[in-house]
């Protein structure tokens, strides 16, 4: 809190001293600087109702007196040096500061501070947990394993816990232009991210206990960013070299947390079980996670251009790089009951070489025809040790090691890209483009398509058939194989099992979204239109329509629309107006199969079709629908004097998810028919109206009032408890597990709805 | 039935050889339609092209320098807006070469016609970036890329935007003090948020990406705290989507550095593009997810086991509770680590 009052202060401070040289001329002069800024100072009175960290979920609307902007500039008289400083939001959560100074074309210095606050739930998440690093303990436990102890045990321990995140982000840059042609760059940059976010943690074998107990993830990065750069641009070409480090450290690595129900005792007293019994309450003790591994990151970078013969020019770039990650590997389980399996290494000796590289011409040597070709190729060498894990591996802490002989995959994949583009400037006010592109991507280990091509070509036309009109209209069709595509390929992952077995366990028909055969339509327009000079016109209309014509499994169809109008109205030199509508749908849909066999029975999984498999065979569309809406006015009410503005945005937001099929044969009750989800829904409104009167040139009162309001309707979310156990009654249901009552929440997603109104009243000085 | 199609085919069959012709005729008037009215528009295109630059006045003689004292003395209000800029000072104050030192002229082209006609809109040939100057875009953006090609902007002349015909004033005003970067548009302040000017300027013609900032789950854009740029270079990049960094992934990492890895147990969707699984512009689904959960996992994960069946959110039935695979995290209740794990029993990423 330290610096918060030192902010203060300091800020304070600034205003008084600002404020009394305010009523001087525009521009102060002291010695050979000359000295101007500004500053705003106010206070901020609000009402609100309903939950806040939705409303300050990336900024602080604090409740006090705050400073919205402060600039200072300084320079010489000679116009050859320069200082400028300038925060925002000083001494607030959602605050930053830059300083940035310099001599003129030779060098240029620059420190930034920022901070993002990331509120997740500050109004009414809840934990029976005592969390101290990355140590969650319990300082006792139910009295019982049933859902009424549990509850009951909950609902007396549980503590407020706010799950938020802070970043702070320090960066200091230097650019140093010795002559026009040479220019270095380097900038170092520590990023710091901490507080908690909720993540699930969980106990239990699968399949039979589903008991969640959702934690508050302790988070403590820091990172360090580290660019070294040089460059040197002659006639007609360039060359440049540049260095990254990425330093990641994660300063909670591990997580262990009390699994609250083993209720043999708490702490010391807690014996470890290798048997899970939900039932009796026994099991492991603690579990334990390895969070996000420290790892580094470095790369250099050599890119350059050239001016060639017949007007072509060249441009190209290549990179290469390492990411290492080397953290030791924490034992199968903390489970002391359980016998640790044996591994083939203490850690990973992760080594990944991603390498990139391009060569790109463009030529102009006829007038009106433009040609471009590039050619690209990334490389995401995985070099990382293959780990043997020759017993398997301790699930969830309990029971034994699998059995199965595990050989970790290091997953790699290179992708090349090849591109023709000409255009034509078939008149003055037309330019007409072909273009065609080729990706190739091939994958290695555990993807079911070892190589896929992809080929794209359109038109692009760019039509400005007078000063004021402007038509830009583009279509791409692009269509993808993935003609190898073999479940079998996955079979790298586990030792003694064959590709064979693999696609004998599963579905024939199923293609993955990512890897399946694809063709896709783009279709892109946009206008600006200015039929008086005081009126501009724009609209756009955004189509992607994605289709998998050989997933019969899988997802079958995307399709995303999303047209856009708007104007900017000057009518007077005083008033000005403007608006924007934007309505996007995004619609996608799915078939699979369940796992039972359905009325009428089905084949073994390997036979089994969505056509000899009609009745446990399910569908499933979602629909995303958003409109956005701006409009607002600028006014100047009295020129110099008196200036408004009023500004209103809002958004709507809904998702359905409709799905069927899966028909249960009589009487089998272990079969769920697919049904529709609620539909998601939210809102989003905002309004502005504020007021600035110049009360002298360097004085201005400013007065600004804002409303903000969201509402949501999540059904997956609403019914979030602390405790899950109460919100219906559990029982014995198909394919519902009744330990679901044992299961423990934060509560936490419940982003609530709100209403929040905030005035403020200030002044802005200008010195 | 093919040998008889065949035999129909031989060119003795008269009956044969009129269906050719007829055909003949019709792929005659095809190639008419789809050739003949391209061809004609093109020549029409050209002629007008030849008659616009017929009609154009005879050029004087060529140019000559004349100085910033003379541009100021009839363009005072502009010298001197364009003194308080960064160019400006460097122009004007702190020339480095002989072509800084021409300050307005570096840009606008030499004087000497413009004066001697009296000065004046379209008077002596001078360079000018106005919206309806007539200049194209390539002219206008000649006297920035002979300083502006390198660094950031090497690959501009092979970037979306050169190739869309866009010019380098579309987005940046160089006559007077504005944003940071000399942006066209500025930023707003107020004590409820920061508009920044970068997002304005892009989302002038990016109208969808510009909605979509305004999702419920978003990325903090809106608030001011992140811009286009910390992603995308607009002046062009090697990387697809003129993203700064080689992959999408590596994008990702600038800020999310802790996903980076690598990780034992990989998952490989994940390693391939964030942007399989995620948004990034701003979606109505919770943690910039493209698709509802479950069903998003659901897409690849439907072959065996729990994720084959199609789980209710909630049962209709009163005596039936909420589905874990549904609700909250959905799959990510158990699924934590879907990132990645480096925990050697994290294989099906629950630690």
């Amino acid at each position: 809190m330290k610096w918060k009052k030192a902010a203060l202060v300091f800020t304070l401070s600034v205003t008084g001293v600002l404020s009394l040289i305010a009523p001087s001329p525009a521009q102060v002069e002291i010695g050979n600087y000359t000295i101007s800024g500004s500053v705003d100072v106010g206070g901020m009175p609000s009402h609100r109702s309903g939950n806040t960290s939705k409303l300050e979920e990336y900024r602080d609307l604090p409740e006090t007196i705050v400073v919205p902007q402060l600039e200072l500039f300084i320079d010489s008289k000679k116009k050859d040096f320069y200082l400028e400083f300038d925060s925002l939001k000083t001494g607030r959560d959602d605050q930053s500061y830059r300083l940035r100074a310099g001599r003129y074309g030779l060098l240029d210095l620059e420190f930034v501070w920022d901070q993002i606050p990331h509120l997740f739930n500050v109004d009414n998440a809840r934990t029976p947990f005592n969390m101290n690093g990355g140590s969650y303990t319990l300082s006792s436990k139910p009295s019982g394993t049933t859902g009424a102890n549990i509850r009951d045990w909950v609902n007396a321990n549980a503590a407020p816990v706010d799950l938020k995140l802070y970043n702070g982000l320090a960066r200091f840059n230097a650019r140093y232009t010795p002559t026009p042609g040479w220019t270095f760059t380097g900038s170092y940059g520590s990023q710091n991210t901490a507080g908690r976010r909720a993540f699930g943690a969980y106990f239990g074998p699968s399949p039979g206990s589903y008991n969640i107990t959702e934690l508050a993830e302790p988070i403590d990065y820091q990172t360090h960013n580290i660019e070294i750069g040089g460059e040197y641009a002659g006639e007609g070409w360039s060359l440049g070299l540049k260095y990254n480090a990425s330093l990641f450290h994660n300063n909670t690595s591990t997580l262990t947390w009390d699994n609250p129900l083993n209720i043999s005792g708490v702490g010391g007293a807690c014996v470890d079980s290798a048997t899970y019994d939900q039932g009796l309450g026994t099991g492991p003790c603690r579990g334990r996670f390895d969070l996000y591994p420290s790892n580094q990151a470095h790369s250099f970078t050599l890119n350059g251009s050239a001016s060639l013969p017949f007007k072509t020019n060249f441009i190209g770039a290549f990179s290469y790089g390492w990411r290492l990650q080397n953290d030791q590997f924490l034992p199968f389980t903390v489970n002391s009951a359980v016998t640790q399996p044996s591994i083939s290494r203490r850690n990973l000796d992760g080594d990944v070489r991603p390498m990139m590289a391009n060569i790109t011409f463009v030529n102009n040597f006829f007038r009106d025809l433009g040609l471009k070709t590039f050619y690209r190729y990334y490389d995401f060498d995985n070099r990382s040790k293959r780990v043997l894990l020759p017993d398997g591996i301790i699930v969830n802490d309990q029971g034994s090691a699998s059995g199965n002989e595990y050989l970790s995959f290091p997953y790699s994949y290179a992708k090349q890209n090849l591109g023709f583009d000409a255009s034509y400037n078939v008149t003055r006010w037309l330019t007409a483009k072909l273009g065609y592109g080729w990706e190739r991507m091939h994958r290695e280990y555990a993807r079911e398509v070892l190589n896929s091509n992809e080929h794209s070509f359109g038109p692009t036309f760019d039509i400005k058939p007078t000063a004021w009109t402007l038509f830009r209209i583009s279509y791409k069709r692009s269509l993808r194989d993935a003609h190898d595509y073999d479940a079998g390929r996955t079979a790298a992952v586990e030792i003694g099992e064959t590709p064979e077995d693999v696609r004998l366990a599963r579905l024939a028909e199923l293609r993955k979204v990512d890897e399946a055969a694809r063709q896709r339509d783009r279709f892109s327009f946009f206008t600006q239109v200015s039929p008086l000079q005081t009126l501009t016109l724009h609209g756009g209309f955004d189509f992607t329509n994605d289709r998998y014509p050989r997933s019969v499994i899988g997802t079958q169809k995307d399709i995303d629309y999303a047209p856009s109008i708007g104007f900017v109205y000057a009518p007077l030199e005083w008033l000005s107006v403007f608006g924007d509508y934007n309505w996007e749908r995004f619609d996608w849909r799915m078939q699979a199969i369940a796992r039972n066999t359905g009325a009428g029975g089905c084949p073994d999984l390997e036979d089994r079709t969505a056509e000899n498999c009609p009745a446990a065979t399910w569908r499933s569309r979602g629909n995303d629908e958003i409109h956005t809406v701006k409009i607002g006015t600028d006014v100047q009410v009295i020129k110099n004097l008196l200036n408004l503005r009023f500004q209103y945005g809002f958004s709507f937001g809904s998702s359905e998810l409709d799905s069927s099929g899966n028909t249960p044969a009589s009487g089998d009750t272990g079969v769920v028919r697919a049904s529709d989800y609620p539909t998601i829904v939210n809102r989003w409104h905002e309004f502005l109206a504020r007021a600035e009167y110049i009360v002298h040139k360097n004085v201005a009162l400013r007065v600004g009032y804002y409303f903000n309001s969201y509402s949501s309707k999540d059904a997956g979310v609403d019914i979030m408890r602390l405790w899950m156990g109460d919100v219906e009654t559990p029982a014995a249901g198909p394919n519902f597990n009744n330990s679901i009552g044992r299961s423990i929440f934060l509560g936490d997603r419940g982003k609530g709805s709100y209403q929040a109104h905030i005035g403020f009243l200030g002044l802005r000085l200008k010195f | 039935m093919k040998m008889g199609r065949l035999a129909h085919r031989l060119p003795f069959d008269l009956n044969a050889i009129s269906r050719r012709k007829s055909s003949l005729n019709s792929r005659l008037a095809g190639n008419v339609t789809r050739f003949f009215f391209p061809l004609l528009f093109f020549l029409l295109a050209q002629a007008q092209s030849a008659l616009t630059a017929e009609k154009e006045a005879p050029k004087p003689g060529p140019a000559s320098y004349v100085g910033n004292e003379v541009c100021q003395a009839c363009h005072a209000p502009q010298f001197d807006k364009f003194a308080t800029t960064v160019m400006g000072k460097i122009f004007l104050h702190n020339p480095r070469n002989e072509a800084e030192k021409r300050a307005c002229e570096n840009c606008h082209g030499p004087g000497s016609n413009h004066v001697a006609g009296g000065g004046g809109k379209g008077v002596g040939g001078m360079i000018t970036f106005r919206k309806n100057s007539g200049e194209s875009a390539d002219e206008q953006n000649a006297p920035c890329l002979t300083c502006h090609q390198r660094g950031v902007q090497t690959y501009w002349k092979a970037s979306t935007h050169a190739n869309r015909g866009l010019a380098c004033v579309n987005c940046h005003t160089l006559m007077e003090k504005t944003s940071g970067k000399q942006l066209t548009k500025l930023t707003d302040v107020t004590p409820f948020g920061v508009n920044r000017a970068e997002i304005e300027v892009c989302g002038q013609c990016h109208l969808q990406r510009k909605a979509q900032l305004m999702r419920s789950s978003h990325m903090p854009l809106r608030e001011g705290k992140i811009v286009c740029s910390d992603c995308h270079n607009p002046h062009g990049s090697p990387n697809p989507a003129q993203l700064k960094q080689t992959s999408v992934n590596e994008n990702c990492y600038t800020c999310h550095a802790e996903r980076r890895g690598p990780f034992l147990w990989e998952h490989p969707p994940v390693l391939e593009a964030c942007s399989n699984c995620h948004e990034p512009h701003g979606s109505v689904n919770d943690r910039l997810l493209k698709v509802t959960d479950p069903r998003l996992c659901t897409q690849c994960h439907i072959h065996t086991r729990h994720p084959a069946t199609p789980r209710p959110l909630k049962s209709l039935s009163p005596t039936i509770g909420p589905s874990v695979f549904a609700f909250n995290r959905s799959c990510t209740n158990c699924h934590s680590q879907v990132h990645g794990s480096n925990h050697p029993s994290g294989k099906f990423y629950t630690r």
